[in-house]
């Protein structure tokens, strides 16, 4: 495979982001996949790792602070809720349900997308046409008050809201694989492909595809990100994964009448929302920069 | 720019007509609106004769086409909560929502552009990086747990902004705050990509090449050309303010559209769903042609690439 070189050159063959990644020195982002990676094995062995059952309420040991106030103890690190539940087991089991929504809800809505993005670049004229349409059609559906109204429907489940989310976010995907596919086409490579008489199919999934990967890393990134934020937003609003589930957007809407004298409840789940999406969106900022079309993602 | 237009305008009635359908047979699957019309204790028949009464009873291809007949002549029916036209309700709960929004979207465009502005002057210098590293905490911030946050700093610990209600103009503080805080940082990394690329161009160093001083030529000259793009992205993320204004009204107990939505979607209010489903369709295809519009307007080398 040729090295990739400069933009508007006739060669523009992509590598896998990781291998780049490590050559690149970007401390930021190091430390951000890290995080990323250790929150997920975390995620995995949340039942040897948590040191209290999430839903056993103990209600002689309620509201007990966290370590560095007045009143905490070793005993319980990040305290206890109202109901007495262990704080630091419940946020080791709700990463669980984040990374769980984030990645599948992303990988189906991938799979959609970029189905449908290759198909419409490849192809063009009608196909291209319908799946505009479809874009189109999409972006003309307010995603929160439609995953609003679904789940309020169908109850708000975990299957439910990963169907929702990927239903919904498929969408940039398929306008940056119907952009980037409408370049490759035009490339030398692909131009012969089709000359040795390849199948499209073909052609769409070995020499297409492939070279479109670290724009697609890129929305992936984004859209773990989103996928991650609404599935809070959800539980927040009442109409997400129901209780007693340890998700972090319904510890925050739990913590939310205890505002007033025990903030701290509502700091910690939101604290460790923000720095998972925190990381997402640095892996992916920094993967968006080895990008070699000069195309910009939004 | 004619045929551009009635181009753009033709496809979003196209997609109006579909997300209208998929607003309308969504909610429908929210129960049977029959049996809540009809009241918790009714019996089957009086069940009955609310769904023949009401029109229920009838494939729901038909009723969609009916519904669609009247909402285009401003009848979408009553709520079944309210019992009052649910045009009426809307147009009672539209005037919080769009002062919120409209605050927001100043507010972020006021902070990002000046903040994307200076990010460009000083490429690669350490208000840059703070910049950036500003619009990145801004787009991984919740806006739910911001508003939160930012309530207990300044309503609680520190009491100088009201936690609720829409008296004055400091109750919309916090809420612009926290529903402006998200759209910034797409105003702040486009307006900075964008003043990079127009500083760069041979007019500006040309300008520079006359004497004119650097103060000037970003003001005068880089700027305005640089502000394409941010006008028109800043146009779209007003309609996702609409909708992201649904967790900020509930928070800040604000009585507008989103808290009515999510009350409608709690209560199952069934017309009242589908018509602000549609509503917000209605705003965001509008608002994406007129974001077609401005860019078009601004830089006239889209109008013909569009028909390519």
């Amino acid at each position: 495979m040729p090295e990739d070189k400069a933009p508007g050159s006739e060669s523009i063959r992509d590598r896998w982001p990781l291998s780049r990644f490590f050559d690149s020195g970007n401390i930021a982002a190091l430390i951000a996949l890290t995080f990323v990676c250790a929150l997920c094995v975390i995620a995995v062995l949340a039942p040897f790792i948590a040191p209290y059952d999430p839903y056993q309420p103990n209600l002689a040991n309620v509201m007990v602070p966290p370590v560095w106030f007045g009143g905490g103890a070793w005993s319980h690190p990040l305290g206890t809720d109202s109901l007495g539940r262990d704080y630091l087991s419940r946020l080791i089991f709700g990463a669980r349900i984040s990374l769980l929504v984030g990645f599948v809800a992303t990988f189906i809505s991938g799979l959609i997308g970029i189905t449908l993005g290759l198909l419409a670049g490849y192809f063009g004229g009608k196909v291209d046409s319908i799946v505009s349409f479809l874009i189109s059609v999409r972006l003309g559906m307010p995603v929160a008050l439609a995953a609003l109204a679904v789940v309020s429907v169908a109850g708000g489940s975990l299957t439910i809201i990963v169907v929702v989310l990927s239903l919904l976010l498929w969408d940039r995907f398929a306008l940056v694989a119907r952009g980037l596919a409408k370049q490759i086409r035009e490339q030398e490579f692909v131009v012969s492909a089709q000359a040795l008489g390849c199948h499209p199919l073909r052609v769409m999934i070995t020499e297409i595809l492939p070279n479109m990967r670290t724009a697609l890393v890129v929305v992936a990134t984004l859209e773990v990100a989103n996928a991650i934020l609404l599935e809070s937003a959800l539980s927040f609003l009442g109409m997400g994964v129901k209780p007693p589930v340890p998700s972090w957007g319904l510890m925050i809407a739990e913590a939310k009448q205890d505002l007033l004298f025990d903030a701290w409840l509502m700091f910690i789940p939101g604290t460790a929302l923000l720095f998972l999406l925190l990381a997402v969106n640095v892996v992916g900022d920094s993967v968006s920069q080895y990008r070699p079309q000069g195309g910009r993602v939004k | 720019m004619l045929r551009y237009l009635t181009r753009k305008i033709g496809l979003g009635i196209g997609v109006l007509l579909c997300t209208s359908a998929i607003a309308f047979f969504l909610t429908f699957l929210v129960g049977d609106p029959a049996s809540r019309m009809a009241g918790e204790s009714a019996t089957a028949e009086e069940i009955a004769q609310v769904r023949q009464q009401y029109g229920f009873d009838q494939p729901l291809p038909i009723q969609y086409v009916r519904w669609l007949a009247q909402g285009i002549s401003g009848n979408f029916g009553d709520s079944l909560f309210l019992k009052i036209p649910v045009l009426q309700v809307i147009a009672e709960h539209m005037p919080v929502t769009l002062r919120l929004a409209s605050y927001s979207i100043f507010f972020s465009l006021i902070v990002g552009l000046a903040m994307g502005g200076i990010a460009a002057i000083r490429e690669g210098g350490l208000i840059d990086k703070l910049c950036l590293f500003i619009s990145l905490v801004a787009q991984a911030m919740p806006v739910f747990w911001f508003a939160l946050v930012i309530m207990v700093l300044f309503s609680f610990t520190w009491p100088v902004l009201p936690a609720s209600g829409t008296e004055s103009w400091r109750n919309f503080v916090l809420p612009t705050l926290a529903l402006g805080f998200n759209a910034m940082p797409a105003i702040i990394r486009l307006t900075r990509t964008s003043l990079i690329d127009v500083l760069k161009t041979d007019y500006i160093r040309t300008a520079r090449a006359k004497g004119i001083p650097f103060r000037r030529v970003v003001t005068k000259h880089a700027f305005v050309n640089a502000l394409n793009p941010v006008v028109s992205v800043s146009v779209v993320q007003f309609g996702y303010m609409l909708t992201g204004s649904i967790v900020v009204e509930m928070i800040f107990a604000l009585h507008g559209i989103g808290q009515l939505a999510w009350s409608s979607i709690q209560r199952g209010d069934v017309p009242m769903i589908q018509a602000i489903i549609l509503l917000f369709s209605v705003i965001y295809v509008m608002l994406g042609i007129l974001s077609d519009i401005v860019a078009a307007w601004l830089n006239p080398k889209l109008r013909t690439a569009v028909h390519a």
